[in-house]
């Protein structure tokens, strides 16, 4: 169960959104994340969809990937959408009863903040599932780098995110051996109240932190051993490299948010 | 009637990414009354997937696992029962003590169970001297203790259970020649004073052989042979093609026969191994 979790995977493969430059990835992808807020009708926001989906079908990875990062989400969105249709009071009144009332105005309005934040999960989830941690790091230090001049230790920064997206697995892995160890004794997470759950949890994590910190220290001790120093004398054994489809992306990325800025502008607005 | 067994299992890790393999590939068991059990296989061929199987942790894509003739996963009680009665060690369990002294973590499954103080008393006493600690450690913290001790607190804790079948997953792993000896010698006492099935994973050959009275070889998910210490080790060459050795002494005469001294095929052991010599020589001064 706690294996569900795909947040920060990242699944191998060839495609041309596995060899964008992570770089152009993460500008994109952020680019994209501030015109979905931008978008204001149905024609803008359709398009941004569009474009979504037609970068997941680049991706080629398998459906059953993206539709269980969006399980755990799935309430939240359910419960964004009723508190929409609920509090949302526009157009037409469709429904009432006692203190509900639904307009035709709150249901555009939850079907558009729904396709918003799945649209929102699909593509930042991209990001991490074509991009591998050391690639998404090696990108955010060279993207941080000018705040070097503000004597901000960037490397260090970007080192510790190495480390702690490379543990996020392990760290899982971990959990579940350790619950599946603590249930062959017989502990009992699923059941009783509040105070009983908390409790339950004792057994999980005293282990989990001891070894977390053992794998700390073993893991300083084994950079030292390999005299690591950090900082600016250290090179890079793969440059990153900008090519013909950063380009073809980027110009790409350019034309779908004009358009929306010009959807946006031409037709009216749903919020 | 078999006290635990598995009618075709068949369960894949990871459905629907690129990590999925087939763990268990239809597997059927019985495992009786009493006896110890070896799982030998190479890794990656589905025993510990297997073991967690046996104690409802894990649940099969199709297939029953049967304790004293009842679907485990039948009701809740039946589950609940089936975790008490089927004791499963993990590798390493030395890295599930949590409690701050020795005797509360050990307490930690009988209090699950819901069992009264005394009884959870006596169940402390009785495990920590089963596995040849001294009744001083109880007031210690599991955390000051060496390596091995660890590992003995955490198997007193699955054994102060008093599990009709035990399972150990790599007991031995990474302990040193006199940990591992005395470690193996308490699961042969443990079988022998409270008849208990006892059910563990190995890699090593020359362990099984000292223990084990029945030993079951997996492969890719499947069971590919069963059956005595002498019935499995002396196919080496199928347990080669399998990644797996046979052990030294079995090499060590497998070379004299080479040579010209037949002493048999039985022995698997160092213990046996001198009989055999014995017997050989004896038998040649009579000659």
């Amino acid at each position: 169960m706690v294996k569900d979790i795909t947040i920060g995977q990242f699944f191998p493969g060839k495609s041309f959104l596995h060899k964008l430059d992570a770089r152009t990835k993460i500008i994109l992808t952020f680019a994209f994340i501030i015109f979905i807020f931008v978008c204001k009708n149905f024609w803008s926001m359709g398009l941004l969809c569009g474009f979504a989906i037609v970068t997941y079908l680049l991706s080629r990875l398998s459906p059953k990937i993206i539709l269980k990062s969006f399980k755990p989400l799935l309430p939240i969105i359910f419960l964004t959408t009723v508190l929409q249709l609920y509090y949302t009071q526009k157009g037409n009144v469709l429904f009432e009863w006692k203190f509900i009332t639904i307009t035709d105005g709150g249901v555009y309005m939850a079907i558009f903040i729904a396709v918003r934040i799945l649209t929102l999960l699909l593509m930042s989830s991209l990001l991490t599932y074509t991009t591998s941690p050391t690639d998404l790091t090696d990108a955010i230090e060279k993207l941080l780098s000018p705040l070097k001049v503000f004597k901000v230790d960037v490397h260090t920064f970007a080192m510790m995110m190495t480390i702690a997206l490379r543990f996020i697995p392990t760290l899982i892995d971990e959990i579940d051996r350790i619950m599946s160890a603590q249930k062959a004794r017989g502990a009992d997470f699923e059941s009783g109240g509040i105070v009983k759950r908390v409790k339950a949890l004792f057994p999980i994590f005293i282990p989990l932190f001891i070894s977390a910190f053992k794998r700390a220290i073993e893991l300083a001790d084994a950079m030292s051993c390999r005299c690591y120093t950090g900082g600016n004398t250290r090179t890079r054994l793969r440059q990153m490299k900008i090519t013909y489809r950063d380009v073809v992306a980027t110009v790409i990325m350019v034309i779908v948010c004009s358009c929306i800025v010009i959807l946006n502008i031409k037709l009216p607005n749903v919020i | 009637m078999s006290v635990l067994s598995v009618h075709n299992l068949i369960y894949g890790y990871s459905k629907g990414t690129p990590f999925e393999t087939g763990a268990l590939n239809g597997v059927s068991l019985d495992f009786e009354q009493g006896e110890i059990v070896a799982v030998i296989g190479h890794t990656g061929s589905g025993k510990s997937t297997l073991l967690q199987h046996l104690n409802g942790l894990l649940k099969a894509d199709s297939g029953e696992v049967l304790f004293e003739g009842k679907d485990i996963h039948s009701s809740k009680e039946a589950l609940r029962n089936c975790r008490f009665n089927v004791g499963l060690c993990f590798q390493y369990p030395e890295q599930q003590l949590f409690e701050s002294t020795v005797y509360a973590d050990i307490a930690f499954g009988p209090k699950n169970m819901g069992l009264s103080d005394d009884e959870i008393k006596n169940r402390v006493y009785e495990s920590i001297s089963f596995v040849g600690l001294t009744e001083d450690y109880l007031e210690k913290s599991p955390f000051d203790l060496s390596g091995g001790e660890k590992r003995r607190v955490a198997i007193a804790g699955i054994l102060s259970m008093k599990p009709k079948v035990l399972i150990l997953d790599e007991p031995t792993a990474g302990l040193d020649p006199v940990g591992k000896n005395n470690l193996l010698q308490l699961i042969k006492d443990y079988n022998k004073k409270t008849g208990s099935t006892i059910i563990f994973v190995s890699h090593n050959m020359d362990d099984v052989a000292v223990v084990a009275d029945r030993v079951i070889v997996m492969n890719k998910g499947k069971v590919e042979l069963s059956g005595s210490i002498e019935e499995v080790y002396s196919q080496g060459e199928k347990l080669a093609s399998l990644g797996l050795d046979v052990p030294e002494i079995t090499t060590v005469f497998l070379s004299l026969k080479k040579a010209g001294f037949d002493l048999g095929d039985t022995a698997f052991t160092v213990s046996g191994a001198v009989k055999a010599i014995t017997e050989y020589l004896k038998g040649e001064n009579d000659g």
